[in-house]
């Protein structure tokens, strides 16, 4: 290292020592789940005294708590079904079409990640509610669709925005009409954002407690949505089970995406 | 290095007296194309006969791409109509048209193998496998790529890409074959290989074929018709001779090799330019007009030669170009020419600030309008 | 008409004279019309009736109610606070991961997501742990002999500003990143060239470029925060009511929908606000100093 460099080095120690503990400050809290999930106490204690799998022997023997996991899982899966195709095309007709319409549609499908999300939460409600979709596993996928719609859009935008046109206009030179070429040409060189918006589109359903607090209840009730009522009742070390499996999921997935990312771009052509 | 020789003996004799030129003709009329009040196209006239190889050669937004991108069907004019084979195409969407494309990037699917980059126009048009195997495996042969059929196109050099580019095109037999400046993205040996490859290919297949590019050398070596475009016009379309020893105007002149252009005046009876009597000038109509001086067809001369047109000048700079000697000449309008001379003998002919002749012969006079 | 030479590369029409391929969005557009703006346009009508009749009572109620005002006073407060925090804190982590070398940037930026894909709950239930009377914070305070009784952290409205602060500051940090990345080194170089000290450099040429890229992200945040139901609730215990509480309670409770609705629509409103006077002030600054 160069002797200009160490200077600047030493010199920005305090910020170094700033932007460390920001980092810490924005994840230990989240790692800190972590080893209360394996304490024995049934109250809280830091750091634990014992150490035990009951809480996650509480998760998975109980029925309430699994079928809500099964719950989420069904509801997760089915919103990448419905919100990743639609999105897809979505994404496309927004990328090819360069005038107010397409600026229109962005601007609505974005909006539920504009709109604080009580107010869409009670739009979905008051819709389900006419059609008595409440409580029903249909009403979460229309409401979960909607909510990873603007992650999908984004993610589909981003990998047309690398996405070489000619290739696309070589195949209708060939002789392949526009829904062949979609099909054969397009979608397979945009799987690296199809993979992304799939995991976001499932994250977020997954993940998601607002609209679930409305719209899901009692045995229909999503994993987040119980996860919710207990918290506000007492704190339930089971949580912590169920938040560090969640946190473990997250972390393997991420990294799944990032590796397979990572070997995409050595082998994808520039042309 | 006979490049000509690498394509022909690909191909076994008894086949090539089955292919007969099947090319489509080519009709385009009163073409116009406007982009936000940009004249890209300014009603366009061209006749392409079947089996023709057509340059289409211009700078840089004098309409030439976008003439290419009508004929694909990529572009759709604003007025005017495009026929292929006597067909009306003008509304037809690209893929029916008939028509084969090579791209500047050769926009190869970098999702597919080789061959089956080459089957996928085949499998398209719904062929049989066993149809598409043969064929594909033919279309690579004659390009010379019949061993890459299993690689990624991102695996393969430009030129190598190139011709895969050129099998995959030409696989369906199109009656059409477009290429967008194919030749740009390749270094100058490969590039000059190319030429006669593509060319001799070309004329083996009968197709007729329509190229985009700015370079006059391309255009020269492998057209049978130039089009010179300009402000979305045509300025001249004519051979290869006709375009170079008899452009119609200072622009064709000019782009058509390092050329400068000198007013001509009128002194008398005779033309006068740069000082110099204009010695058997064709005579020529109102408006102004230009003596074409280019680096290859004049000489340097210390004392005027009898019979030719002589620009009195002085020499500004001599660079060693090997073989070749450029010299730059200060002549009396002010302007600045370029000669160049074979290096003959070890001593260089002339020096610095000089006085010298730019001598033109009658053979080689040409004037030209604006 | 104009013979305008264009740049090298000449462009063609990107887009065919009859294009259709907006159609291909329409599936996923008539479900976001159906699912979530009609509902909502009707809401909002419905916030103009009470008891079958056309009024404004449920918005004057609003603002002149004690509890309404309350309401949107620490909704208010709370945002602008976590606003606020998020830039005081936000602003040096970017710096920080701007300056790191290129090789431990993705893994800071990674540390800056990471929170980002995790539940909300989760992130909110670990500040539950670390706040409460025997939480992680009390406990470690006090095996440290730093203080003696436990300290009221949970059911509060600082615990709920901290969490909320937590769930926050990503999204304030990764657009603000992006900014700082795009602004020219090369003006830096030029000032520092010119004799400028480092610190000089940075609040006359580094800190004013980034000024826009903060506005976005402030106001990114304040947007977030005014839609705050989770975690303010479960951290707040019951003393911090937000609108999105009252709007949750107002729909679900008490079936109130003008009630709900008119409290979402001033929550709109609010946010459309800000937006506008974001965007007005963004105008007014000049933006240079972009590569």
């Amino acid at each position: 290292m160069s002797a200009l460099a160490l200077k600047l080095h030493v010199k920005r120690t305090w910020l170094y020592i700033v932007g460390i503990l920001l980092l810490l400050f924005l994840n230990l809290p989240i790692l800190v789940i972590v080893p209360m999930s394996f304490s024995d106490a049934t109250f809280l204690q830091f750091p634990p005294q014992s150490w035990s799998l009951r809480w996650y022997e509480a998760f998975f023997g109980s029925q309430e708590w699994l079928a809500s996991a099964w719950i989420s899982l069904q509801a997760a899966i089915w919103t990448v079904v419905v919100a990743v195709p639609l999105g897809t095309l979505a994404a496309y007709a927004i990328d090819r079409t360069e005038n107010v319409i397409g600026k229109a549609v962005r601007g609505l499908l974005m909006s539920p990640s504009i709109v604080p999300i009580v107010i869409v939460a009670i739009g979905i409600y008051f819709l389900l509610a006419q059609f008595r979709l409440n409580n029903t596993l249909v009403g979460l996928v229309l409401a979960h669709t909607v909510l990873a719609m603007p992650f999908v859009i984004i993610a589909i935008t981003a990998g047309l925005a690398n996405f070489d046109v000619t290739i696309e206009r070589a195949a209708r030179s060939l002789g392949a009409g526009p829904v062949r070429t979609f099909l054969t040409i397009t979608v397979p060189n945009l799987r690296g954002s199809i993979a992304t918006a799939s995991l976001l589109a499932f994250l977020t359903s997954m993940d998601e407690v607002v609209v679930a607090l409305f719209i899901s209840s009692g045995p229909q009730s999503t994993l987040p949505r119980r996860m919710y009522a207990s918290m506000r009742d007492q704190v339930d070390p089971t949580i912590a089970a169920i938040s560090t499996m969640l946190i473990a999921v997250v972390l393997i997935l991420v990294t799944v995406m990032s590796v397979l990312g990572s070997r995409n771009k050595k082998s994808t052509t520039e042309n | 290095m006979s490049a000509t020789a690498t394509f022909e003996t690909a191909i076994p004799a008894a086949r090539s007296s089955a292919l007969s030129p099947r090319g489509m003709t080519v009709e385009v009329k009163g073409l116009a194309k406007s982009f936000s009040k940009l004249t890209v196209l300014d009603h366009v006239d061209l006749s392409i006969g079947s089996g023709e190889f057509v340059t289409l050669l211009g700078p840089s937004g004098s309409g030439k791409t976008t003439l290419l991108m009508a004929l694909a069907g990529f572009t759709d004019p604003d007025a005017g109509h495009i026929s292929l084979g006597h067909r009306d195409v003008t509304h037809v969407p690209p893929e029916r048209r008939n028509i084969g494309m090579v791209f500047q990037s050769y926009a190869l699917f970098p999702h597919m193998t080789v061959a089956d980059n080459v089957a996928y126009p085949l499998r398209a048009r719904r062929v049989g496998r066993a149809e598409i195997e043969k064929r594909v495996k033919d279309a690579l042969d004659r390009v010379q790529m019949g061993a890459y059929a299993d690689r990624r196109p991102d695996k393969l050099s430009g030129g190598q890409r190139q011709r895969i580019a050129l099998a995959r095109a030409l696989v369906f037999e199109p009656g059409l074959l477009l290429m967008d400046e194919p030749l740009s993205a390749l270094d100058k040996s490969l590039r000059e290989q190319m030429q006669i490859e593509i060319r001799a290919l070309q004329q083996r297949l009968g197709i007729t074929t329509v190229s985009v590019t700015h370079d006059q050398r391309e255009a020269l070596t492998m057209a049978d018709r130039i089009a010179i475009l300009h402000n979305g016009r045509i300025a001249q379309y004519g051979t290869s001779r006709d375009v170079f020893e008899r452009p119609v105007n200072g622009f064709v002149a000019s782009f058509m090799g390092d050329a400068v252009l000198v007013p001509v005046q009128q002194a008398g009876n005779g033309l006068t330019a740069g000082g110099a009597v204009l010695v058997n000038a064709p005579m020529v109509s109102g408006g102004t007009n230009f003596l074409v001086v280019r680096a290859d067809s004049a000489t340097l001369a210390t004392d005027p030669i009898a019979g030719a047109t002589n620009l009195p000048g002085t020499i500004v700079t001599s660079s060693y170009q090997g073989s070749e000697t450029l010299h730059s000449v200060a002549l009396e309008t002010g302007q600045e020419v370029f000669i160049r001379e074979r290096n003959q003998g070890s001593e260089p002919s002339v020096r610095a600030h000089q006085r010298v002749f730019v001598s033109i012969d009658v053979s080689q006079t040409l004037v030209v309008p604006e | 008409m104009t013979l305008i030479t264009l740049g090298a590369g000449e462009r063609e029409a990107p887009v065919k004279k009859r294009n259709f391929t907006w159609t291909l969005s329409l599936p996923a557009v008539v479900l976001l019309a159906v699912v979530c703006v009609v509902p909502l346009v009707v809401l909002f009508a419905l916030s103009f009736v009470e008891g079958g009749q056309p009024t404004l009572a449920h918005y004057t109620r609003i603002l002149t109610s004690p509890a309404y005002l309350t309401i949107l006073q620490t909704t208010f407060a709370l945002s602008v606070g976590v606003m606020v925090l998020a830039v005081l804190l936000g602003y040096p982590l970017c710096y920080f991961i701007v300056n790191l070398p290129e090789k431990w940037r993705p893994l800071a930026l990674a540390l800056v997501s990471l929170p980002l894909w995790t539940s909300i709950l989760v992130r909110t239930f670990a500040w539950q742990i670390l706040l409460q009377r025997r939480g992680v914070i009390n406990s470690v305070l006090m095996d440290l002999g730093v203080i003696q009784q436990p300290l009221q952290l949970a059911f509060t409205i600082w615990g709920a500003m901290l969490g909320m602060l937590h769930i926050v500051l990503p999204l304030f940090v990764l657009p603000v990143y992006v900014a700082m990345t795009q602004i020219n080194r090369r003006l830096l170089q030029a000032a520092l060239s010119l004799g400028a000290s480092n610190t000089r450099v940075f609040w006359t040429v580094f800190a004013p470029l980034t000024v826009p890229g903060v506005a976005a992200g402030m106001l990114i945040v304040f947007i977030y925060a005014l839609g705050f139901y989770i975690t303010p609730e479960i951290l707040g215990g019951g003393k911090v009511i937000t609108v999105s509480m009252k709007v949750a309670e107002n729909a679900t409770m008490y079936s109130e929908w003008g009630a709900a609705s008119s409290l979402g629509a001033v929550l709109l409103i609010v946010a459309g606000l800000a937006i506008g006077l974001s965007s007005k002030i963004g105008k007014l600054l000049s933006s240079g100093g972009r590569k």
